[in-house]
Order: C-alpha cells, then sequence, then structure tokens
C-alpha cells in the first residue's frame, strides 16, 4: 500500500484496524452474506498490502481507494455467482418463468 | 453393469427403435431433463446419463488429464454409444454439452443422425466481432471465486437472487440442484467450458442440427445462436420466447414443440 499522510507510519495491523470496518460495511452492504464478505475484506487488504491498490489520485484516500476496490470486488462475486447459479439447473431467470 | 455404464450412470427408458441421447450442461446432471423426457418417451428409447464429476457418475474414475478438454467428454460419449450399439442417434445436448455433441459427432459421424443444441455456445468470450456474452475479466472473476466455497456461496446467495419474483419453495428446488456436482471437478469443467472457443469445429460438423435458442440468455446470447446457425452446415435455428439458459427447466412445454418440430 502507498503511504501517505493519511496513514504514514502505520503498521499494517493498524492500518487493518483503522479501515476494516468501514471496508466490511461496504462489502456486507453488497453482498449481505458474511463468509462471502469475509473473503472479500481479506481479498481487499492483501492486494492493499502487495501494492495492487491504486490511489494515485491525490484527492482519493486509503480507505476510498479501498472502498473502490471492496465495491468492485463484490459486485464481481456476485456476478460470478449469478452466472454459476444460471448454469446450474435451475436458474433463477428460468425457474421464474417456469410455464 | 459394464464400467462405461457405471461410470457415466447410464439410465435407459423409453420403448422404440428411435434413439435419443440426452446430454445435460455444466452444473447439472440427467435429472435436469426430468421436465421433457416424458414427451418423447413414446416411440423413443431415451439414454441419460451423467457426466464424470455430476450426478452419479463414478468419481474415482475422474482423470485431469483426459477431462482437460471437451475431448475427453466427447470420448465418453461415443463409449456410450459403443457400449450400447447405438446408431442413428439423435443427440440433445444443453450448453457445453452442444459443442460435446459436435465433437463427438466429428469424430464418428456415423453414429449420429440428428444434433440438437439447447442454448449452445462455441466460445464463451467476446473476442473481435464475434459476441460469446462474457470478457475475459467477467470469467477470470468467475474462475477465482471457483477456488473459494462457491458452492456454498451460490447455495445461500439463490434465495436473495430469486427472491424477488419466486417463492421460497422454488429457491429450496435451485438450492438442492447445487448438490449435484463435485466442486473440485467443476472447477476445472468451468475452465474448459468457459476457456474453450470451439468455432473452428462448427463447419465440420457432419450431420444436420437444430439450435435453440432463448430470447435472453445471460450465457448463452441470441448472437451466440446467430453464430453457430451461419457457421455449421445444415443447421437450423430456432428462438423460443423462453427466457434463461435451461429452457428445458423453465419452458419445457416451448422447447419440447421446437425439438418435435424437428424431428
Amino acid at each position: 500500500m502507498q503511504q501517505n499522510n493519511t496513514n504514514q507510519g502505520l503498521s499494517q495491523s493498524e492500518i487493518y484496524d483503522l479501515y476494516a470496518p468501514a471496508v466490511y460495511g461496504k462489502i456486507l452492504g453488497i453482498v449481505h452474506k458474511g463468509p462471502i464478505a469475509d473473503k472479500i475484506l481479506e481479498k481487499v487488504f492483501i492486494d492493499a498490502f502487495k501494492n495492487k491498490t491504486a490511489h494515485n489520485n491525490h484527492l482519493k484516500t486509503p480507505l476510498m481507494s479501498m472502498l473502490n476496490q471492496a465495491r468492485e470486488k463484490s459486485y464481481k462475486t456476485i456476478r460470478a455467482l449469478s452466472i454459476f447459479t444460471e448454469c446450474c439447473a435451475g436458474c433463477s431467470v428460468c425457474i421464474k418463468g417456469k410455464k | 453393469m459394464s464400467t462405461v455404464l457405471k461410470r457415466n450412470n447410464v439410465f435407459i427408458k423409453g420403448e422404440g427403435e428411435k434413439v435419443i441421447l440426452f446430454a445435460h450442461g455444466f452444473g447439472c446432471d440427467q435429472n435436469a431433463w426430468k421436465y421433457i423426457t416424458g414427451a418423447f418417451v413414446p416411440g423413443h428409447n431415451l439414454v441419460l446419463f451423467d457426466y464424470v464429476g455430476a450426478g452419479n457418475s463414478d468419481l474415482s474414475a475422474y482423470d485431469a488429464e483426459k477431462y482437460n478438454s471437451l475431448d475427453g467428454y466427447a470420448n465418453d460419449i461415443l463409449d456410450i454409444c459403443t457400449e450400447l450399439k447405438l446408431k442413428d442417434v439423435i443427440f440433445i445436448g444443453h450448453s457445453v454439452s452442444c459443442m460435446i455433441g459436435a465433437l463427438a459427432a466429428i469424430k464418428q459421424p456415423g453414429i449420429f443422425k440428428k444434433l440438437v443444441f439447447i442454448c449452445p455456445s462455441p466460445c464463451y468470450i467476446n473476442q473481435g466481432d464475434y459476441t460469446g456474452g462474457f470478457d475475459q475479466e467477467t470469467i477470470d472473476s468467475l474462475l477465482e471465486v471457483m477456488e473459494e466455497d462457491y458452492i456454498s456461496w451460490a447455495r445461500s446467495l439463490a434465495p436473495a437472487i430469486m427472491s424477488k419474483e419466486n417463492d421460497a419453495g422454488l429457491g429450496e428446488e435451485l438450492s438442492d440442484s447445487f448438490c449435484s456436482i463435485d466442486p473440485v471437478i467443476a472447477k476445472q469443467f468451468a475452465k474448459v467450458t468457459f476457456l474453450g472457443d470451439n468455432r473452428k469445429d462448427l463447419p465440420l460438423v457432419p450431420v444436420e442440427s437444430l439450435t435453440i435458442q432463448c430470447s435472453d440468455d445471460m450465457i448463452a446470447p441470441v448472437a451466440v445462436g446467430q453464430y453457430i446457425n451461419e457457421h455449421t452446415p445444415k443447421n437450423t435455428l430456432i428462438i423460443l420466447e423462453a427466457f434463461g439458459h435451461c429452457p428445458h427447466m423453465s419452458h419445457p412445454a416451448e422447447t419440447i414443440a421446437a425439438i418435435r418440430s424437428y424431428m
């Protein structure tokens, strides 16, 4: 994770403690399921700590960047699960249209 | 029961000389055909089976190398046909099974009389002018999610996905359906399915075929059906009013009518 004025000098565990509640709330608001949210949260922070979370925009704080990542990963997960569900013998769309 | 028939949990029913072979799609098993098989029992011998990894197939027969391409699954279909001495088979495949059936027919055209493709796709990823329905990133996300406990996740989300327009009973039916595949095998099957590109095989299909496409299908859009129709010799395209990716389950009457009109 890039350091800037908002988290400079903080350890990874301190950054986690600082941002995780807000990021988790964002994720849970999209996926609605704790086990799924847990995994996405883990991925968001792994990416952040590996410097994969880009926040070069000076107007973005690390939290904003992680919230963006959280939103993106959450929707991708939902989309992926929808595809899987659709393929699996009776997706939402096909069952609802049963004649 | 022979090894082949046990491996693929082959089930035969019906009466008659004409043979219809039903091949289920990704994430399903032979139970997926339960809404339409009854219509074809009179006058036909129906052969149903589970791919290795699905339903009540023999999981010990799974070979990651063999099933690293659709060819492995096509060879299993040919094994079944050989074992049962089937000829002039009408093959009805759903989703990825359509291309598996096409490959089997290319390998041994003498076995098949007609192919019926329900919601087929030769390639799921958009490439150049070709519309497959998905971008690479979406498929990568799907495969990434399948590294997790995706079946439980999908099961837990199914009622939420369906809740607005379906009743709880249908949600339970959907949840139960997730139990029919082995999660590890399904991951590799998904990779083979969604990363594959069988467009080059379409012109080689040696027998006449029917493409049945739904009017609104997030997995295989209408454009895919049109592509198959344009690139496959002796192919007929029927676009159903039905929507979704499993019309044989959701709209069995319309699906049966389309198949009958062709047969």
